[in-house]
C-alpha cells in the first residue's frame, strides 16, 4: 500500500543516501566520546589517549577498543555509584528506569536509562513497529509481565506512541491470555518465537483455530527467529512476522520491513560493524558471516563505544524495495557465545531450528543435549511430537530427521521420542541447547 | 511548505531544524519562569527528551544539508 510519507516512520532518514548516513554516524560517534569521557568514569579512563577529533575515518574506528560484556560486569561490581558502577553517564539522580540484562550466562548487568535515553530508545522502537506495520488501528496485546527485561517495555512504550492501543497480558496464564486476546479482539502480538507457538499450541487445544483470533502482525523479541520459524508463526496465526535483533545494553539496532528478506540497521541512530569472525578488525562483504560490534549513539545514560554482542549474523545486499537505504542484514545465525565444537565441527543450535520448523511440523518441541561419554561427544535431539506417534512412524521420523540433521551439521545425532508436554514451555528467553560437557559460567 | 506524500524539501527539513532549536529556547525560558516548580521542571524535561530524539532524525540531517 502506498502511503506518501506515511510509508516510512521517518522518510528522510529512512531514504538518506548511505554516505550520509556514515557521515552523521561518525559525527555523532565523536561527539559521543567526547560525551562519555567527560560523564563515565569507564571511559575516561579506557579513553584517557583518545582525541576524539582524530576518529574521522574507518582505520580510526577499528583501532577503538572494543568493550563486551565481562568489561561492563567488571565496571559496575562492587562500584559507586550502586548499582550502575563507573558506566554511569548521568547524575544518579537523572535516572529514571532500572533495566537488566537476562543473567542467562552470569551475573546480569544494569542498565540505566534517563528519561531522555529512554526516549531514544522508544524512538527506535517506532522505527521497527512502523517498518512492521503497526499502527493507529492496531490493539496490540504482550503477553508478558515484561518485569526488569527491556524489549517488551521498550515496545509497549512505542506502541502507545505510534498511536496503537495497547493490552499488557501480564499475570494471567496462557489460557487467560487468549481469552483476553478474544475479547478485546486484538490484531497485534509481541512475544518471543517460543511463546508464539506454544500460545498457537494452547489456541488449538481450546478447540480453536489461531487463525481465526484475528491477529493480523507480530513481533517477535527476545530469541533467534530462523526463517523456518517465522514461516512456521506466519502459517499457524495467518499473520505476517516480523523479527529484530537487538539487547538490553544497546537497544534494538536492526530489524524487519514489510519485504522481509533480511533486517535494517537502524541508521543512523547506531553506528554497526559487521567484522570477520576470525580477526574483528575486517568489515565483511554481503554474503559472508560476522560479528556484530555495536555503538548506539545518543544514548548519555548509559554510554557505549563499540560493544561487542557476539552476535554473529550474515551481511545483507543493500537494495531492499521497500525503498530504504540503510545497511541490511539477511539473518541471524546465532551467537558466538553458542559456537560449539562437537568432534571437531563448529556446530550452532539455530541449524537444528530451522531444520526442525522447516522440515519437520510433526515436531512440537525439541531439545538439544551434549555430553561427553568415554572421551567421545555425544548429541543428542530429544523430540515431542505434536501427536503420538506409533512405533512405524518413529522409525520413519527418526530416520529422516537423522539424515537431515548430519546433512545440515555434519553431525550424527541420536533421536530420543520424548511423551507429549514432556518438554519445557518458554515465556522468555528458551533453552533448548544444554552443553552439559562443561559448566560455563562466562554469560 | 511541503504538501502531504510529496517529498520534504530541503527548505522544510531547514524550517524543522529551526523550530526544533526554538522549542529548545522556550525550554530553557520556560524552566527559568518555573522558578524550579517541578510541574515546570518534569514537563520540560519530558520535552526535551523528545526534542533530542527529534534532533536524529531531523536536525542532524538539515546541519548536513546546510
Amino acid at each position: 500500500m502506498i502511503e506518501g510519507n506515511r510509508s516510512y516512520w521517518n522518510p528522510v532518514l529512512e531514504t538518506l543516501d548511505p554516505q550520509r548516513h556514515l557521515t552523521l554516524e561518525m559525527k555523532n560517534l565523536r561527539r559521543l566520546i567526547q560525551y562519555a569521557k567527560d560523564h563515565s568514569l569507564f571511559y575516561r579512563e579506557k579513553y584517557k589517549d583518545i582525541n576524539p577529533e582524530e576518529v574521522t575515518d574507518q582505520e580510526a574506528l577499528r583501532r577503538l577498543p572494543l568493550v563486551d560484556k565481562e568489561d561492563l560486569r567488571q565496571a559496575q561490581e562492587g562500584k559507586v555509584p550502586f548499582p550502575y558502577g563507573e558506566m554511569l553517564g548521568v547524575p544518579l539522580s537523572e535516572v529514571t528506569d532500572f533495566r537488566q540484562t537476562s543473567g542467562t550466562t552470569g551475573r546480569p548487568v544494569y542498565v540505566p536509562e534517563s528519561y531522555e535515553s529512554w526516549q531514544w530508545r522508544v524512538e527506535v522502537w517506532c522505527h521497527i513497529l512502523w517498518m512492521a506495520g503497526f499502527r493507529e488501528r492496531d490493539r496490540v496485546f504482550i503477553p508478558f509481565g515484561y518485569n526488569v527485561y527491556v524489549a517488551f517495555w521498550e515496545g509497549h512504550y512505542a506502541a502507545e506512541k505510534v498511536g496503537c492501543e495497547v493490552v499488557p497480558g501480564g499475570a494471567l496464564d496462557t489460557r487467560g491470555r487468549i481469552s483476553k486476546i478474544r475479547e478485546v479482539k486484538a490484531t497485534a502480538l509481541m512475544n518471543t518465537p517460543t511463546y508464539g507457538l506454544h500460545l498457537a499450541e494452547e489456541v488449538v487445544k481450546m478447540g480453536l483455530d489461531p487463525r481465526d483470533l484475528g491477529i493480523k502482525r507480530m513481533l517477535c523479541a527476545g530469541e533467534p527467529l530462523p526463517p523456518a520459524t517465522r514461516n512456521r508463526l506466519e502459517e499457524i496465526w495467518g499473520a505476517e512476522v516480523y523479527d529484530h535483533i537487538g539487547g538490553t545494553e544497546p537497544c534494538a539496532w536492526a530489524a524487519m520491513c514489510a519485504e522481509r528478506r533480511g533486517l535494517h540497521i537502524m541508521e543512523p541512530f547506531f553506528l554497526v560493524e559487521i567484522l570477520d569472525m576470525e580477526t574483528l578488525s575486517r568489515e565483511v562483504g554481503p554474503g559472508e558471516l560476522g560479528v556484530v560490534v555495536v555503538t548506539p549513539l545518543g544514548r548519555r545514560s548509559f554510554p557505549l563505544i563499540r560493544f561487542n554482542t557476539k552476535d554473529v549474523v550474515r551481511r545483507g545486499e543493500d537494495n531492499c524495495p521497500c525503498g530504504r537505504t540503510s545497511k541490511m542484514i539477511s539473518g541471524v545465525e546465532g551467537r558466538a557465545d553458542d559456537l560449539r565444537k562437537i568432534r571437531g565441527v563448529l556446530f550452532t543450535p539455530v541449524t537444528v531450528e530451522e531444520v526442525v520448523r522447516r522440515e519437520f511440523p510433526q515436531v512440537m518441541e525439541f531439545e538439544i543435549l551434549v555430553e561427553r561419554k568415554n572421551l567421545m561427544d555425544e548429541i543428542c535431539l530429544r523430540v515431542e511430537p505434536q501427536a503420538e506417534m506409533g512405533p512405524e512412524a518413529v522409525k520413519v521420523f527418526c530416520g529422516q530427521i537423522t539424515e537431515r540433521l548430519k546433512a545440515k551439521t555434519n553431525l550424527r545425532f541420536d533421536i530420543e521420542m520424548v511423551a507429549q508436554g514432556g518438554l519445557p514451555r518458554y515465556t522468555l528467553k528458551s533453552k533448548r541447547f544444554k552443553d552439559l560437557r562443561e559448566v560455563k559460567n562466562d554469560d | 511548505m511541503t504538501k502531504a506524500n510529496q517529498p520534504i524539501s530541503q527548505a522544510d527539513l531547514l524550517a524543522m531544524k529551526d523550530c526544533l532549536d526554538q522549542i529548545e529556547r522556550h525550554c530553557l525560558t520556560l524552566n527559568k519562569l518555573g522558578g524550579g516548580m517541578p510541574v515546570i521542571e518534569k514537563n520540560v524535561r519530558a520535552i526535551k527528551s523528545f526534542v533530542h530524539a527529534l534532533k536524529f532524525g531531523v536536525s542532524d540531517i538539515a546541519d548536513l544539508e546546510r
